[in-house]
């Protein structure tokens, strides 16, 4: 079991250190491959998961009574997740190899891609809270890494600070939140933290404060609100980078804890409305915004916001498998859009611009059928993978009577059919408005690239149908495969009827999304630039992000930056410059001053040296 | 046991002698052999004792400081040279810079 992490860090290992004299295609032919491994070694052990095995590998930390080992934890939950990790990042890699072809840091883009899978690995694999923090801040580092990989880029190298220290702020709530655990539980196992809180050993008062912090963490790492803001600008980053990190795995890290940590959750009324609300309010939120952004890779960017909004709301209304469900569903077709939209702007030249695109799909056939498979599963078409996954989310919401957010889930999946097809239309229908020279170059992309986006689009297809609705099969095979991992069982009343209108009436819903974007884009062209010119007051502040980030800026960024500077004015070099100058020159004239008892002849030191080694000799003998 | 303090006695001498050479001499050169004399007397004194305990560790500790000694005298002698060659300076009344 070990090997599973063995060989991503041993192959990141190696290219970091040996990678500029390694030829590219052993690079190429390496870096997939030690990802691989670890997806066959999970599939082998598949069947064991539901055994909760534990392989302890060392002893970590040891103070007083609490224990922390380094051991894997492979359950029914961090099997789902392996295989969705290292099955994706494969992909990923693959497409990689015909992505990155003409980079000068070829084999440095892979150490990272590798190391990054490492920490994931890391993460999901952990048995205890101090290691998956490991893991959290690892990923954090190698998103950090790969955000600022063209660091030659001002902005990239900015997005990938904001993106670190945006991480900061909410890592230290999840930081204060572990403590706290370990301060309660007396050790980080998720084992006892389980059945700690299934004894009904924690107050619900320090499940709910707990909740809270840990959930601070979730909003930095998952892009939640109010902490989303460095996930737009991640986009700098390369795009499998944005693919492979930024929507399929690391941003999904926070869903994973809740879902981990699942009985405090489940404990705590208070914290887990917190989590759905704020889970529903920035999927709604950033599927306005998503809206009306020009660059593909931005909307994308919102529509992951959203879509983890989503999975943060089935985790905090207690669908902790149908979170984990939505989120390896999304992994699929979130990532092949993100690869898609990779393959859009190679053949493009580097242009990310919507309105310098159009009628691309004669060009590119395989990009545009894959990514309208990917769009459909998204906007929740009946039969993709989308659909099965948002919907189960949708009718736990509404027969747990959360009604209220049930609605403005329903909007969201509207606004999100609607704005992924303005993006497929914007892109690949209508009349080609890019230069013509750049027209002339376009082309689809080469195998590597094209063959991982089949895959996905099989599987964003397919991958539904692993949890049926409960009206179509009594026993659905995700619900039984996740129920082991979840600390307090609760049975919901579906009825069927009930459950069947919601299904016709998500459908009708994503038809309908994705109908008026049809309509807006392809059949009546003139139409968004009237709406948008109509409502301008609205549009601005969608198109704008609802100045977030300029309030952000204001509030919280210009106080500490010009305090800063004034604490530096009056503190740095008034106090603490005086005080090591003045213990500098303080030396230097005691220096000075003592300088006046000695001679300088080499001959007189050499005398006194003598005479005093004498004079003590003289008195050691003779015992004065 | 004759040999033995005879050693000592020897070692004493040759180490009055070095003290005496480091007095009383100005040049550089001079100065650093009255310092090997003073070593290699105590290294003596060493092997003497360690004969008189019985006990082979000053021995050991001789073959230590003859490779330290070996190392300091050839940066001694160096810098004498280096001293020499830059500044035309043989004699140690010439150096004042320990005083500024």
């Amino acid at each position: 079991m070990i090997f599973i992490l063995l060989f991503p860090v041993l192959s990141s290992l190696i290219l970091i250190l040996f990678g500029r004299y390694l030829n590219k295609k052993i690079v190429s032919l390496f870096s997939p491959i030690s990802i691989l491994i670890p997806f066959i070694i999970g599939i082998m052990n598949f069947d064991k998961a539901g055994d909760n095995i534990i392989y302890h590998i060392y002893r970590w930390i040891s103070i007083g009574n609490i224990n922390i080992e380094f051991a894997l934890k492979w359950d029914h939950l961090s099997a789902a997740m392996v295989l969705m990790v290292t099955g994706v990042s494969f992909l990923i890699h693959v497409y990689s190899i015909g992505y990155m072809a003409e980079d000068k840091s070829y084999p440095r883009f892979f150490a990272y891609m590798n190391l990054f899978t490492f920490f994931m690995l890391v993460l999901v694999l952990s048995s205890n809270i101090i290691m998956m923090f490991v893991g959290w801040e690892g990923v954090g580092l190698c998103s950090y890494l790969l955000i600022g990989f063209w660091f030659e880029k001002e902005s990239a190298a900015k997005a990938g600070m904001k993106a670190f220290i945006v991480n900061r702020i909410g890592d230290l709530g999840f930081l204060i939140g572990i403590f706290w655990i370990l301060y309660v539980v007396r050790s980080a196992d998720f084992i006892k933290i389980n059945s700690f809180v299934s004894s009904g050993l924690m107050p619900v008062a320090t499940a709910t404060i707990i909740g809270l912090l840990l959930f601070a963490g979730a909003t930095g790492k998952s892009a939640q609100i109010p902490l989303y803001v460095w996930l737009p600008d991640a986009m700098e980053g390369p795009t499998p980078v944005s693919a492979l990190i930024h929507a399929a795995t690391m941003v999904t890290a926070g869903v994973y804890m809740i879902v981990r940590l699942n009985g405090i959750y489940s404990l705590t009324p208070t914290a887990s409305m917190v989590v759905a609300v704020v889970g529903v309010w920035t999927a709604f939120y950033a599927a306005t915004i998503a809206l009306t952004q020009t660059d593909i890779k931005k909307v994308l960017a919102y529509s992951t916001i959203s879509q983890i909004g989503y999975m943060v709301f089935a985790a905090g209304i207690g669908a902790y498998g149908a979170a984990i469900f939505h989120l390896i569903m999304h992994a699929f077709f979130k990532a092949l859009l993100f690869l898609g939209a990779g393959s859009v702007i190679h053949a493009m030249g580097g242009i990310q611009d919507m309105r310098k695109m159009g009628g691309l799909k004669k060009y590119m056939p395989t990009t545009f059928y894959t990514f309208l498979i990917a769009g459909l599963a998204i906007s929740g078409v009946p039969g993709f993978a989308g659909f099965f996954s948002k919907d189960e989310i949708l009718a736990n919401s509404y027969f747990m009577n959360h009604r209220i957010l049930w609605i403005i889930g329903i909007m969201t999946a509207l606004l999100t059919a609607l704005y992924i097809f303005r993006l497929i239309f914007m892109t690949f229908y209508g009349e080609p408005r890019m230069d013509k020279e750049v027209q002339y170059h376009i082309h689809e992309s080469p195998k590597t690239m094209t063959i991982p986006l089949i895959i996905l689009a099989v599987l964003s297809t397919i991958g539904g149908y692993i949890s049926l609705p409960e009206f179509i099969s009594k026993h659905s095979l995700w619900k039984s495969y996740m129920d082991k991992i979840i600390v307090f069982k609760k049975e919901i009343l579906f009825t069927h009827t009930t459950e069947i209108n919601l299904t016709l009436l998500s459908s009708f819903i994503a038809i309908l999304g994705i109908f008026i974007a049809w309509y807006l884009y392809v059949k009546n062209t003139g139409l968004p630039d009237k709406l948008s010119n109509k409502f301008k007051f609205f549009h601005k502040l969608s198109y704008d992000k609802y100045y977030i980030d300029e309030i952000y800026e204001f509030v919280f960024i210009n106080p500490v930056v010009y305090g800063s500077e004034g604490i530096y004015q009056w503190f740095d070099i008034a106090v603490i410059d005086g005080i090591v100058n003045g213990s500098g020159k303080f030396s230097l004239y005691s220096g000075n001053l003592l300088s006046y008892f000695q001679s300088g002849f080499l001959k007189d030191y050499i005398y006194h040296i003598i005479t005093g080694a004498i004079l003590i000799l003289t008195i050691f003998v003779l015992g004065l | 046991m004759i040999i033995v303090y005879g050693s000592i006695l020897i070692a004493l001498f040759s180490f009055i002698i070095g003290i005496a050479i480091i007095i009383s001499k100005r040049t550089l050169i001079m100065i650093l052999i009255g310092a090997e004399f003073t070593l290699n007397s105590v290294n003596l004194l060493f092997i003497a004792f360690s004969k008189l305990h019985s006990n082979a560790i000053g021995q050991i500790f001789v073959i230590f400081t003859l490779t330290v000694a070996a190392i300091e005298i050839a940066v001694g002698l160096s810098i004498a040279v280096l001293l020499y060659r830059k500044h035309k300076i043989k004699s140690i009344e010439d150096l004042k810079e320990l005083k500024r």
